[in-house]
């Protein structure tokens, strides 16, 4: 029995040049190939043929420059006569660092002036030192006033530590308005807007420490001016309950800056 | 079609020097410094930038900050700090440096991965300039930017800045900067 021959292709000269012609097409760059287009659609330039500004695109670009010139060919830019030097922004000595990219710059706006700069560091620096001194006092006077008040409402007053605490809520009201006038006369040569930072902490316990100093003041003159009446107690017991808040107001005000 | 054929050219010309840009807005320099009781983070935005990028692969890069755009978080110590950095005479920051890219980052944007680039640089702080080499890290992320992250420690006292001080104790002497840029390709 004689088998069914397997069919082939006839190879044919039409058929060969439809392949040759198939091909040809194929192997066309994209620009012949160019998407067709209505005639009334405005032309323009497509995003595959766009150049390609991302980083990674420009980088890319970088080293098909680079392929020919290490085979051995001859750069594109070379080949077109172009200058394959870098742009003139980069300027100056390539291999070191005489190069500006940025060109001259503007001046910040907000340029302090350096004597004032200065004085205020001055100051500050001032208003630092005082400033431990004086929480240091207020604790001594607080201390003492404690001790004064246990000692003239206790079962046998002896006075003993009345001029201690005098002498020192004197020394420390004193500081306080010294230290705090330091502050606030120092000069500000830069204008910065108000946040709610750890200078703004240390500013609302102070006020409030001064707030408390005044009081203490005007409460302790007042208090001793009360000698012999019964009410007088409880002025002291005021006084020295506002004596505590000014310390921790202070403390607060220290820590603030410090820690 | 002469429009489409110049376009066209324009794409396959060859690739000069190319430059990027620092985009500011999604960039940040930050510095720390240390001292016994606490540890100061100042940071700014304001910041210029540019990279070229020659055919060779070199790449010159130059970032610069004003000394008063750092943020603290205290305007105080701020303020301070324009002193000590003498802010009026010496009102900038200036970083500026070269790196061989070849084989490096040119080669890993093919991949589009991360490369590690060592910045040959020159840090000018207080108008004093100090060479130091600066590890990089570049990322090609896919939205077409490559963002910039490093970090590198400077000596205050190298500088000849006065270290300021806290309860007479001085803060340390080495300064740590943190890099993060974003840049753009720009138009040709």
């Amino acid at each position: 029995m004689q088998g069914i021959p397997p069919m082939r292709a006839p190879r044919t000269p039409l058929r060969a040049a439809r392949l040759a012609v198939l091909t040809a097409i194929l192997a066309l760059p994209a620009v012949g190939r160019a998407d067709p287009r209505l005639l009334d659609e405005p032309l323009r330039v497509t995003a595959a043929s766009a150049p390609d500004l991302s980083v990674r695109g420009v980088l890319l670009a970088q080293v098909e420059a680079a392929k020919p010139a290490a085979d051995g060919e001859q750069k594109p830019a070379e080949a077109a006569g172009g200058d394959p030097k870098p742009a003139p922004a980069a300027g100056g000595d390539a291999g070191g660092m005489d190069f500006d990219l940025l060109g001259e710059a503007k001046p910040p706006p907000d340029a302090a002036d350096a004597g004032a700069l200065r004085l205020r560091r001055q100051m500050l620096t001032a208003h630092q030192v005082i400033g431990f001194g004086l929480l240091a006092t207020q604790l001594a006077t607080t201390i003492a006033g404690q001790l004064n008040y246990s000692d003239k409402f206790g079962s046998s007053p002896t006075a003993r530590y009345q001029m201690t605490h005098a002498a020192l809520a004197y020394t420390d009201l004193a500081l306080f308005a010294l230290n705090g006038a330091i502050a606030l006369l120092a000069p500000s040569p830069v204008k910065r807007s108000w946040q709610m930072d750890r200078v703004m902490v240390h500013r609302i316990a102070m006020f409030t420490a001064a707030a408390g100093m005044l009081a203490q003041g005007v409460l302790g003159v007042y208090t001793s001016q009360r000698e012999g009446y019964l009410n007088q107690e409880q002025f002291a017991k005021m006084h020295l309950a506002i004596g505590y808040g000014t310390l921790a107001a202070m403390t607060v005000g220290v820590g603030a800056l410090v820690f | 079609m002469n429009v489409l054929a110049l376009a066209l050219l324009l794409a396959a010309s060859p690739a000069g020097a190319q430059s990027f840009t620092v985009d500011p807005a999604a960039s940040s320099v930050t510095y720390h410094v240390v001292h016994k009781l606490h540890r100061v983070d100042g940071r700014t935005s304001t910041l210029e930038g540019k990279a070229v990028l020659q055919p060779d692969g070199k790449l010159l890069a130059m970032v610069r900050a004003p000394v008063s755009s750092f943020d603290s978080g205290d305007r105080n110590r701020d303020t301070h700090m324009l002193e000590v950095m003498e802010a009026s005479r010496f009102p900038f920051v200036v970083v500026k440096g070269v790196a061989q890219l070849e084989g490096g980052l040119l080669a890993v944007a093919q991949k589009a991965t991360t490369a590690d680039v060592k910045l040959q640089a020159e840090v000018e702080l207080h108008g004093v300039k100090e060479p130091m080499t600066i590890p990089l890290t570049v990322e090609l992320r896919p939205d077409g930017t490559a963002r910039v992250k490093g970090a590198f420690e400077v000596s205050l006292e190298r500088h000849q800045i006065e270290r300021p001080s806290l309860l007479f104790v001085k803060i340390d002497d080495a300064c740590k900067v943190d890099v993060d840029l974003v840049a753009r390709a720009a138009k040709p």
